[in-house]
């Protein structure tokens, strides 16, 4: 605990920021999957932006219109105001006659020669404290006045710059101050030259008018805020009417697919949410109806394969007892009789196993296979196995190469279906390997047990991989089945495997040979994480890495080296779909 | 086929859905458009509704003020001297920055250091800027000078003392470094125009507590400058808190504690002016409470009609209570003592009469009232029940009461007197007329005369007439030097039961074949000064604390009628005519009132009434 107190208090502003960011980007995803995600939220988010826009527009432009109106009045008295009052200054400010000025030495004018003060004094009398008065002249010194606390710094610059060049009244909005009070007011100065010289300036405070419009302004934002929200609310309210029974109709989609084929929709009412609840009535029930007939086909058709092998069971075993006596009388018979025994012994034998197995599927498609299960050594299932296969390996000159660890590696297995796997795919290997080294490996790790078998024929295609658990399937249709197989043992050791839980796969490739791998867990029932081998096996696979470069089919593949299990699992239920 | 009509119309509802988004929005639109729309049509001006009071908002008024003030600028480049002197007098006039540092940068550093302008305002008319002329070009020094006539002067407290002569000052400036024109010598103080005195000062009536405890107040007359941002009752009150003048000082005390200063003044609920004082007005004893009360009210006076105002300490309640009080509360206190509806009285027939509403009068009951004993210039004191000083039988003031069958009684003896006047303490005054050097000023309290010291400015010369005004503060009197009349004032030092007449100032000048023949208190400020001379009588109010006639109050007189006795009261002159003077039997003098409204005299009482008399003063 002080450790991690020591470290959360010596975190860095990058880590902060770092964390900052991540969950910036955890909040848009999930914003990101809202948008996604949800009807209702996305007409919720659309009507609040393109509303707020609307009331934003509609805020500005009555807030202008309101501001030009209410200033109007307040200009348009304050002008008329300024215009009477330079008349009345003008007659006190009367220019002296130029000779005067040169005549006289320039005194100081006494009370009768204050005449700045004078009209100053005058227009305030008029003002009744409406306005304030601020006045200039560049021209004589000790003419500035001011009337009441107006601060004269609060006729701005550029207004009298334009008062000083032009004839007419010059106004200008700015921020009045006055003495001794620290809140500036707004209003409009309004300037005008008199007689040449004089500037005087009218400054009217709008600080009335200002807090109107500031009003005004905040019962507009309020009222805009309302307006939005409640627009807002009654999307969300409108889209839940629809937005409702579709995500019912949605869940009842979604049930009906995981199988549950009673699931139905309560219709209410006539609209068009009730057409679609009747509707998806409808295709729910058509839809279990055809399930059903083709459930009842098949296991019709099952039954008929069933039912055909063991009719055929009977008349076999009597036709085969007569073929035997044939058989073992054929010295007896010229040579082309003899022939025919031979050939119809032979045929017989693949007819029986392929009854065997055609049994066997059967078996397995009506669910009736069981597993015996019980603690076996791994190693000696797969050298049963092997030593079973010998004999044909021997006639198709192929030699087994077994890499079995050194302990004893025991999983609970059913050990009859396991050697028939083994043994079907070390045949397969003898078949497609071409005569050369078939490698068989044991790996085993804490929780399962994995048999892989190489060999280096032809190869798979692309696409193959899982085709060849087919029933029936051949890699080429015009290749004769060399060693007799019937067809149907891949299919059935992928049956196997999956009772036990386990995996088959393959892995192939044109001119490298392929590999099968049997994965199966170490205790039954428990379910298969990973493997202990690769399925691509490891040659090929560092082979691919020096060249630097992978096909787009084996780019998954590079992925299994470290996570095997994820890459094996997909591969392995995309198996087991295509079986069901 | 059933399954797939229902996908059928599945998708045609899924396509509609957008489509009906897309309404919703336009329909919420459109209710924005409405809502805004009918916000905005209500707010149109009622034509209609019911009546209401409308509630009143004074506060404004009270407060803000209309004033004209000089603003300082800059000294321009490249200035000529008398520019920069103008400047400078322009910045000087300007109170916006109590430091002055605009005016400063008009003077070379020295002279901004040694240049004190708070020691005193000199106040000058006619003045006239002008420096001597000749080539500046290479000159390094220039003088200006300023010349005018002085007016006045005013003392660093405000007292407003008038001044005579010229005012002829020198300036001296000197080009510095950077060849700009400063002002290296300059007159002590500021020198101010009157038009400037007009412009950025006001005349303010503070109300100090005379130093003998009684409920009354005495009116001590400053000058302030406007100080913007400041508004008129913080002004008064700031400089109530500085204490009286030097004219009067000794003769009041003010109750505030000393140390109190004022925070701010400000109006609540638009009829409270709440007055924030720091915690020094909390130590003020009990029994000076009241006063300390009369004394703000009375000087904010003519603010704080109809107002409450509260005295709070530093944003709190006065001692936890609360002090809340009205000018009406302390109506006792008014430092003119008398009201405008003072009752006058006038002589008729030898008997005091009481002026009735209707014109004429009626005798007064007792002695004053009847013609047993001769008796002259009556006075009437302050108290419910009038009492009456005269000189009777040449030989001393007589008092007597207005109770049916009071007697005469001798309060002060002696043979030459002046007519008695009454203060409010209930004291009655009068001076002896007599040679140079031997006057001889005596009051008298129930009864008993004692003599009060008065200064060598007073005891050298001819009094011919002693009136105490209403306040009891001051003494004005009628003086004759050997040059002329002329009025002086004095102010009454108490203390104990001592009594001094000092700080005697002259009011009115002798003037050359004019003689000063009545005075007589208006109110707390102002004195009427009867004077004849070469162009006729004249009447004119005096301002008895600035030493000046006040303009706008001159009285027209009539010339066919010569006025020999006035009294006032204020906003009230009586004079009386005499023109039967001698003559036996009925006379025909009059009584007058003057309406300064209309500027014209109207007769109150007529057949020999004479003498007008309004209490006290």
């Amino acid at each position: 605990m002080p450790a991690s107190a020591a470290r959360s208090r010596r975190r860095t502003p990058g880590q902060i920021a770092r964390g900052a960011r991540r969950r910036a980007r955890r909040a848009a995803g999930r914003l990101r999957r809202s948008w996604r995600g949800s009807l209702q939220f996305r007409v919720v988010t659309s009507t609040l932006v393109l509303s707020m826009a609307v009331v934003v527009v509609l805020g500005v432009f009555l807030m202008q219109s309101i501001t030009a109106s209410v200033l109007q009045g307040a200009l348009q008295s304050a002008r008329e105001e300024t215009q009477a009052n330079i008349a009345t200054a003008s007659g006190y400010l009367v220019p002296p006659p130029p000779d005067m000025t040169d005549a006289l030495p320039d005194g100081t004018e006494g009370e009768a020669g204050d005449p700045v003060g004078k009209a100053a004094q005058a227009l305030v009398d008029r003002s009744g404290g409406r306005y304030d008065i601020v006045t200039f002249n560049e021209s004589k010194v000790g003419q500035r006045r001011a009337t009441g606390g107006i601060d004269p710094a609060s006729v701005p610059e550029a207004l009298r710059a334009k008062v000083l060049r032009s004839d007419a009244l010059v106004e200008q909005p700015a921020k009045l101050r006055y003495v001794g009070d620290k809140q500036p007011v707004s209003g409009i100065v309004i300037g005008a030259r008199i007689n040449g010289t004089y500037e005087i300036y009218h400054l009217f405070p709008l600080g009335e008018v200002d807090t109107t419009l500031l009003a005004v302004q905040r019962m507009l934002i309020l009222a805009g805020v309302v307006l939005v929200l409640l627009l807002a609310g009654i999307a969300s309210l409108v889209t839940r009417q629809v937005v409702t029974p579709v995500r019912l109709a949605r869940q009842a989609a979604e049930r009906l697919a995981a199988g549950r084929l009673e699931e139905r929709l309560k219709v209410r009412g006539e609209d068009d949410l009730a057409r679609l609840a009747a509707s998806f009535n409808e295709m729910a029930s058509n839809l279990a109806l055809k399930i059903h007939q083709l459930e009842e086909l098949s296991q019709v058709q099952r039954q008929f394969v069933s039912d055909v092998s063991h009719e055929l069971r009977t008349p076999l075993t009597t036709v085969r007892m007569a073929a035997d006596l044939l058989y073992e009388s054929r010295e007896d018979f010229d040579p082309a009789a003899a022939r025919s025994a031979e050939l119809m012994q032979n045929q017989l034998e693949r007819f029986e196993s392929m009854l065997a197995d055609l049994l066997e599927i059967s078996r397995h498609d009506a669910g009736a296979a069981t597993l015996d299960l019980e603690p076996a050594d791994m190693r000696d299932v797969v050298l049963r196995a092997v030593g079973d296969s010998e004999a044909l390996a021997e006639r198709q000159a192929t030699r087994f190469e077994l890499r079995l660890p050194s302990e004893p590696c025991v999983a609970e297995v059913d050990s009859r279906r396991v050697e028939r796997i083994l043994r079907n795919l070390l045949f397969n290997a003898i078949e497609h390997g071409e005569g050369r080294e078939i490698v068989v490996t044991l790996g085993a790790d804490r929780d399962a047990v994995a048999v892989a078998v190489r060999d280096h024929g032809v190869g798979l295609k692309p696409g193959e991989e899982t085709m060849v658990f087919d029933r029936f399937w051949r890699a080429d249709p015009s290749r004769a089945r060399t060693i007799g197989g019937t067809g149907l043992g891949l299919a059935i050791s992928r049956e196997d495997a999956v009772l036990h839980g386990g995996w088959l796969q393959a892995w192939g490739s044109p001119g490298e040979g392929s590999q099968f791998r049997l994965s199966l867990p170490r205790v039954a029932g428990a379910p298969l994480r990973g493997s202990p081998l690769p399925l691509v096996p490891p040659e090929v696979e560092m082979r691919r890495s020096w060249r630097g470069h992978g096909t787009p089919v084996l780019s998954p593949a590079v992925g299994a080296i470290s996570e095997v299990g994820v890459g094996v699992r997909e591969t392995a239920d995309a198996g087991g779909f295509d079986v069901a | 086929m059933s399954p797939r009509r229902s996908t059928g119309t599945g998708g045609a509802h899924l396509a509609r859905e957008p489509a009906g988004r897309e309404c919703r929005r336009a329909a919420v639109t459109a209710v924005a458009f409405a809502l805004l729309a009918s916000g905005a049509g209500c707010t149109t001006v009622p034509t209609s509704g019911s009546p209401r009071v409308v509630a009143e908002d004074r506060a404004r008024d009270t407060l803000s003020q209309q004033y004209v003030r000089m603003i300082a600028e800059p000294p321009r480049k490249d200035a000529s001297p008398e520019d920069i002197v103008k400047g400078f007098q322009a910045a000087t006039a300007s109170f916006d920055d109590s430091r002055l540092t605009m005016a400063k940068r008009y003077l070379t550093d020295d002279a901004s250091r040694k240049w004190n302008p708070a020691k005193q305002t000199r106040i000058y008319e006619e003045g006239k800027i002008s420096s001597p002329i000749r080539s500046l070009k290479d000159a390094k020094e220039a003088t200006v000078t300023l010349k005018g006539t002085a007016v006045a002067t005013i003392g660093p407290g405000g007292g407003y003392t008038p001044a005579t002569g010229a005012v002829d000052e020198t300036f001296r400036l000197v080009k510095e470094d950077d060849g700009q024109w400063r002002i290296a010598q300059l007159p002590e103080g500021r020198l101010l125009s009157s038009a400037d005195l007009q412009r950025a000062y006001r005349p303010v009536d503070l109300c100090f507590a005379p130093a003998t405890p009684v409920n009354g107040l005495v009116v001590d007359r400053v000058w302030v400058p406007i100080i913007p941002g400041r508004g008129l009752p913080e002004t008064r009150v700031r400089r109530l808190l500085a204490g009286p003048t030097q004219s009067i000082q000794g003769a009041v005390v003010s109750a505030f504690p000393s140390g109190t200063e004022l925070n701010r003044i400000t109006v609540e609920g638009g009829d409270t002016l709440v007055v924030d004082f720091t915690s020094a007005v909390e130590s003020v004893s009990d029994d000076q409470i009241d006063m300390m009360k009369a004394q703000l009210v009375w000087s904010l006076r003519d603010l704080v009609t109809g107002f409450t105002v509260e005295i709070r300490v530093n944003g709190e309640l006065f001692r936890g209570m609360g002090l809340r009080f009205k000018l009406s509360d302390y109506a006792q206190f008014d430092p003119d003592v008398v009201t405008p509806q003072a009752q006058a009285y006038f002589m008729q027939d030898g008997r005091l009469h009481r002026v009735k509403d209707k014109g004429g009068g009626d005798p007064l009951p007792g002695a004053a009232g009847e013609r047993d004993v001769e008796f002259r210039a009556p006075a009437v004191s302050g108290d419910y029940q009038p009492r009456i000083a005269a000189l009777v039988n040449d030989d001393g003031v007589y008092v007597t009461g207005t109770t049916p069958g009071g007697k005469w009684q001798r309060w002060i003896a002696g043979k030459d007197l002046t007519g008695p006047s009454w203060d409010r303490y209930g004291s009655v005054w009068a001076a002896e007329i007599s040679e140079p050097g031997k006057t001889r000023v005596w009051q008298a309290t129930q009864g008993e005369a004692r003599r009060v010291s008065i200064p060598p400015e007073l005891a050298n010369g001819r009094l011919s007439a002693l009136r105490v005004s209403r306040d009891g503060a001051r003494v004005a009197v009628i003086m004759d030097e050997g040059l002329g009349t002329t009025v002086k004032i004095g102010t009454v030092f108490r203390v104990g039961r001592q009594i001094r007449i000092g700080n005697v100032r002259t009011l009115v000048e002798a003037q050359d074949r004019q003689e000063i023949k009545a005075i007589a208190w208006q109110d707390a400020a102002d004195l009427l000064v009867l004077s004849k001379g070469k162009g006729g009588q004249e009447l004119a109010t005096w301002s008895v604390m600035e030493g000046i006639p006040v303009a706008a109050r001159a009285i027209k007189l009539d010339a066919q009628t010569e006025l020999d006795s006035i009294a006032g009261a204020p906003d009230h002159v009586l004079a009386g005519t005499d023109t039967d003077k001698g003559e036996p039997g009925p006379g025909h003098g009059e009584v007058r009132t003057y309406s300064g409204d209309k500027r014209e005299w109207t007769m109150l009482a007529k057949d020999g009434a004479t003498n007008p008399v309004y209490p006290l003063g």
